[in-house]
């Protein structure tokens, strides 16, 4: 296994990064439930940019129409309409710029804020370990709510502000779990030949340990995006969030919640729309970690 | 509230049957009350009451409610929840009926001696769950207290002193004439505590292990947001219940609640959520009882804030606002469009103002005259799921007269915050008039003493409406009373500091066959004579 | 080793310190007066300071707290702002449910989810393995309220033969430790597939099956073992997430949990009940943070190594 990532130890040059991605590519390509999930992937972004092409915001998404309200599934209205008459097909469209980007982005800031500190805590142990992670003891003891009311009254509502609030509440799971692989893959052989051949402390942590520790963080992290989805709709009633009529995927499961046993659509079809996203995210996610692993090079 | 129910089979008691008005016409207002069973309700009305009549059967009933109780001490809530629990475990001086007519409880008369003072005979076999009698200085200990107690002070302050005349005898003194005084005392946080009981638990009194009432019933146990059982209080005066022990079980999901009832694990819910009611009525296992209520859904305007300050402004909202469709999207059609500032079942209600109609023409028309043609832009202030949603309706009616409103939805702390510091321009919220006074409608939301955090959002200053609140206040002669409210609502109407939306439905959902239930027009409703027929 | 244990239990003085210090501060800070909030709908300014001076809250923050970790130290919770009552009871009233909640939660989760990761991970990209994933993935994405209450309206309206909810007998678990297991089961179960794959691939299980070691042996004996630190991690964490966060699942089942506790006493700013319950949710998760620790230990002879050497 030593042997396996002596490609990447050296690494640095450009042509060599540009191999390794066309290498993951190829390897990518190869995996056909990868290529669904990208495919699917790719698809949503698509809409998102072009929701307004495909559903006109003022005269469809927020126009409310109370004769046609709680419609189920028509030829006019796809995926019925809503409490108020609005096509729900229209808002999941122009919903899926929100919540994309919630969920993207809020992971991200927490994988990075939190898997770095996870990293550090791992490799260096002793008291910078207990010191990162007591603080994040601390961190996961105070519940999310009180944090993200918190964090509207200190930096005042908006969307961005949401995107922190939800990032900041995951980041101990991403510190523990980065800890943990860090653990278990700080002292094999290959970090220890790096160590030898005079790499500093920082070049080891990114090209070694992190590599390796990728398997937990792509599963945690394609399931988290969903998990930031669905919180946003818990936190619109404390003003974190988009201000309504924007739709959003979150506020519109948790807004159908009332409707459930007489409109069952209106969560439904939120609901089919995070699991599709979920889905393919996963699949592109499980697909990516497989052709980034450097061991199983053929 | 509990000895008028006259579901009993023992009905013999009917016949002394009264009544009760306290506010009788004139100046003079003695009222008597008939020992016992008193006051025989009339034939229950199709939707208000559940049958009752034949062989008594189950008495243990268990209602669901969303929300768990605070306190078992009266002074210490406010709140709708806690107050049904006290209102059987309690006595009052003076009772609402389920008709919403002010009825004798421990108190079996009492009569305006002069502009000021009040002095009620107290029941001479009223006694505490412990078998002790209720005496003068029970009642003189209650108010007393009351004062001092944040969520009594109100309540009280126009109290100057409270005199025992003797053991079963109290004058009380008002500082100013003070009308509602007598619909007051009816309300739960004034129910009558033990001197020795409250004095022994000090700080901690409202837990079940030292609360003592003179109510029908007793706590037996309380399991915070679980449960909490009442048993037969076996010493109590007046009518004894049928019901021998009531369980309430906290069920804060809505649906949940529906479905707790469909399935036979509770016997009775009380707020139906809107939303289920169809599914209640849809299931013949399950009856749906619904009157209208005390409570009033509005959009209040700030009349300090800039755009908002022009009545003609105001009023062009008014018109711009379906109200009826309000009603059909909000509660499903479950409420009445509100026509007036005071609901249409309190006392002092009139139908002689009409709800402004849904006119966005003629609202645009206010809005040119008022020097904003092209609208303008304001923000809309609310918290909570339901009244977001009526946010979302008024933007999208706004914006046809060219208002564009923004939506903020906070956190109740901080609504209530902002609200107070009147930094908003529109917000929605609800009033409850708990007190079955249409001054409870009117002081404290609208009088100018009363800006902020005491109730008038919309900080109205208004000479017009300080002085009719204030006289119909001190007016003990009802007849002039109403005619100062009617007045009132007139000119209130007219000066549009709210759109109105609508007066809510109160609705219980009970099982089909439960019997001995009856709506209490305050949605204060009494348990102690549900049962099931053998 | 116990020396190791008695140390980390040292280290939570120092997390208890700082978790009270931030929630007393981020408390008063966020909007919302307590005392007006306490003195109730209706009441003038002079009753709201009033209040304000009977609860303490005039005085400045570090004075209030100072005297609540004085108490605390004491082992007096205080007495809840709003209902009066004392907060020790008040939260031994309801942890305990939430606790026994969560623990039938993560095993309705490890039951569910560990059998599956392991399957898929033997047989990657079998229709197992799909499957498996696309299962777990419903688990994830479905929300807590919707799940529930589609529990309810199947098995206690249409079938009628579980309580839609409350806290009586083992009945009333069923669907709560359901709602809330199937969502962590994702979780756990891709955890557990992915650390198997990458452990499967290492070269000691390569040599085990060469020498000839029976595959069942090699799965259960090298590779599991192997595989699990991470899949511990994620369980830890998920049982410490369920203490504090099963609030949607306790609403819609009725449970008197701690979670509903901690939302209303936020949304009230009842202060010593918010405490309490992170003071008591703190120590919980410390605990299982150290077991999961000492797991990682007993799982991994290189870790159980590491700590020897200290």
């Amino acid at each position: 296994m030593a042997t396996t990532n002596n490609s990447a130890a050296q690494a640095g040059t450009a042509t060599k990064k540009r191999g390794q991605f066309k290498e993951t590519w190829r390897r990518l390509k190869k995996n056909r439930m990868a290529m669904i999930g990208l495919t699917v992937v790719v698809f949503l972004v698509l809409i998102s940019i072009f929701a307004d092409v495909l559903f006109d915001y003022d005269t469809v998404v927020i126009k409310q129409n109370t004769q046609i309200r709680l419609q189920g599934p028509s030829a006019e209205h796809w995926l019925g309409t809503d409490e108020f008459g609005r096509d729900i097909l229209a808002r999941l469209v122009h919903g899926s710029r929100v919540s994309l980007s919630v969920g993207v982005v809020a992971v991200s800031i927490s994988l990075v804020l939190g898997g770095s500190l996870g990293a550090a805590a791992g490799f260096y142990g002793g008291t910078i370990d207990n010191v990162i992670m007591r603080f994040m003891d601390i961190l996961l003891a105070v519940p999310s709510l009180l944090l993200s009311i918190t964090i509207v009254s200190a930096l005042g509502p908006s969307i961005i502000n949401l995107m922190l609030a939800i990032a900041i509440s995951s980041l101990p799971g991403y510190a523990r779990i980065v800890r943990a692989s860090v653990l278990t893959v700080k002292d094999q052989e290959f970090v220890e030949a790096a160590k030898c051949i005079g790499a500093n402390n920082f070049e080891i942590i990114l090209s070694h340990i992190i590599p390796n520790c990728m398997a937990p963080i792509i599963v945690q992290v394609s399931l988290k995006v969903a998990s930031a989805i669905l919180s946003t709709s818990g936190l619109s009633f404390l003003g974190l969030g988009v201000k309504a009529p924007t739709p959003e995927w979150g506020a519109m499961l948790s807004g159908g919640r009332a409707y459930l046993r007489n409109a069952p659509h209106l969560t439904i079809f939120p609901g089919i729309a995070i699991i599709i996203t979920i889905l393919s995210l996963n699949l592109l996610g499980d697909g990516l970690r497989d052709a980034l692993d450097p061991k199983l090079k053929k | 509230m509990r000895k008028r129910n006259a579901v009993r089979a023992a009905a013999a008691a009917l016949a002394a049957t009264m009544v009760l008005t306290a506010c009788g016409g004139g100046g003079g207002n003695e009222t008597t009350a008939a020992a016992g069973g008193d006051t025989g309700s009339t034939a229950a009305g199709g939707d208000a009451a559940t049958s009752g009549s034949g062989e008594v059967g189950k008495t243990d009933i268990t209602f669901a409610m969303g929300a768990d109780i605070v306190t078992l001490d009266p002074a210490g809530q406010q709140d709708t929840t806690t107050s049904v629990i006290i209102k059987h475990v309690y006595s009052t001086l003076l009772d609402i009926s389920d008709e919403g007519e002010l009825v004798p409880d421990l108190a079996e008369s009492y009569e305006l001696v002069n502009d000021t003072d009040f002095v009620f005979k107290l029941r001479e076999d009223a006694v505490w769950s412990d078998g002790t009698p209720v005496t003068a200085n029970d009642v003189k200990f209650t108010f007393d207290r009351a004062k001092n107690m944040p969520k009594t002070k109100s309540n009280t302050s126009k109290v100057k002193e409270v005199v025992v005349d003797n053991e079963h005898q109290v004058t009380i003194k008002l500082t100013e004439p003070y009308a509602p005084f007598k619909s007051i005392v009816a309300n739960s946080n004034l129910s009558i505590v033990q001197e020795a009981a409250v004095t022994a638990a000090g700080e901690a009194y409202g837990d079940a292990d030292n609360a003592v009432g003179s109510g029908p019933f007793t706590v037996k146990e309380w399991v915070p947001n679980d449960h909490y059982t009442l048993e037969k209080n076996a010493n109590y005066w007046g009518e004894e219940p049928i019901t021998t022990s009531i369980t309430c079980r906290v069920i804060p999901e809505g649906s949940a609640r529906a479905i707790a009832l469909e399935t036979g694990e509770v016997d009775l819910v009380w707020n139906v959520d809107p939303t289920d009611c169809s599914n209640i009525e849809a299931n013949s296992d399950v009856k749906l009882l619904s009157q209208p209520s005390s409570s009033i859904e509005y959009l209040g305007m700030n009349v300090t804030k800039e755009h908002f300050k022009d009545q003609k402004v105001r009023q062009a909202i008014n018109y711009a606002i379906d109200k009826q469709a309000l009603v059909d999207t909000i509660v499903e059609g479950r409420g009445t469009v509100a026509n007036s500032y005071i609901n249409n079942t309190i006392p002092g209600w009139t139908d002689e103002v009409e709800a402004y109609p849904y006119d966005p023409e003629k609202a645009k028309e206010l809005m040119a005259e008022a020097g904003y043609p092209d609208g303008f832009s304001c923000q809309l202030w609310v918290n909570g799921d339901v009244r977001t949603r009526s946010a979302q309706m008024v933007q999208a009616q706004l914006a046809e007269i060219g208002i564009t409103v923004d939506i903020s939805t906070m956190e109740w702390g901080a609504f209530l915050d902002a609200l107070n510091a009147g930094e908003h321009e529109m917000f929605i919220l609800g009033w409850s008039n708990g007190t079955f006074d249409a001054d409870g409608s009117t002081y404290q939301l609208f009088h100018s003493s009363n800006h902020g955090a005491t109730g008038n959002r919309a900080f109205m200053t208004d000479a017009t409406v300080d002085e009719l609140i204030m006289k119909a206040a001190q007016e003990n002669d009802d007849a002039q009373r109403m005619e100062y409210y009617k007045e009132l609502q007139i000119y209130l109407h007219d000066l549009s500091p709210w759109c109105p939306f609508y007066y809510k439905n109160d609705n219980v959902g009970v099982r089909a066959d439960l019997q001995g239930f009856k709506l209490h027009k305050g949605a204060s409703h009494y348990l102690g004579n549900c049962h099931y027929a053998k | 080793m116990s020396r190791y244990i008695l140390k980390r239990l040292v280290m939570l003085i120092p997390v208890l310190i700082g978790v009270t210090f931030m929630v007393y501060f981020i408390l008063s800070l966020s909007p919302g007066d307590t005392a007006a909030i306490i003195a109730g709908e209706g009441a003038d300014a002079q009753t709201i300071e009033a209040v304000r001076k009977d609860l303490g809250l005039d005085k400045p923050v570090i004075v209030q707290y100072g005297k609540y970790m004085w108490n605390l130290l004491h082992g007096d919770m205080g007495v809840s702002y709003s209902t009066k009552r004392p907060v020790f009871t008040t939260i031994m009233s309801s942890f305990p449910n939430t606790a026994k909640l969560a623990f039938w939660s993560i095993l309705v989760a490890i039951a569910i989810a560990l059998p599956i990761g392991i399957i898929s991970a033997t047989r990657q990209y079998s229709a197992v393995d799909n499957v498996g994933m696309v299962a777990a993935l419903l688990g994830v994405a479905t929300p807590n309220f919707w799940l529930g209450l589609m529990l309810i309206i199947v098995f206690s309206l249409n079938l009628g033969i579980l309580p839609s909810g409350g806290m009586s007998g083992w009945k009333s678990y069923i669907m709560p430790a359901i709602t809330l297991g199937t969502g962590d089961a994702a979780l756990i179960c891709r955890m557990t597939r992915s650390s198997m794959l990458e452990v499967i691939r290492q070269d000691y299980i390569r040599t085990a099956r060469a020498k000839g070691v029976p595959e069942k042996t090699v799965i259960r004996k090298h590779a599991l073992k192997n595989a699990l630190i991470p899949v511990v991690t994620v369980i830890g964490l998920q049982f410490g997430s369920l203490l504090g966060g099963a609030t949607l699942t306790e609403t819609v089942f009725a449970w008197p949990g701690v979670g509903r506790l901690v939302v209303d006493s936020i949304k009230s700013k009842d202060a010593p009940m918010v405490l309490g319950c992170i003071v008591m949710l703190t120590i919980t998760f410390s605990v299982i943070n150290l077991i999961v620790d000492l797991l990682y230990a007993y799982i991994d002879p290189r870790i159980k190594a590491q700590y020897k050497k200290k």
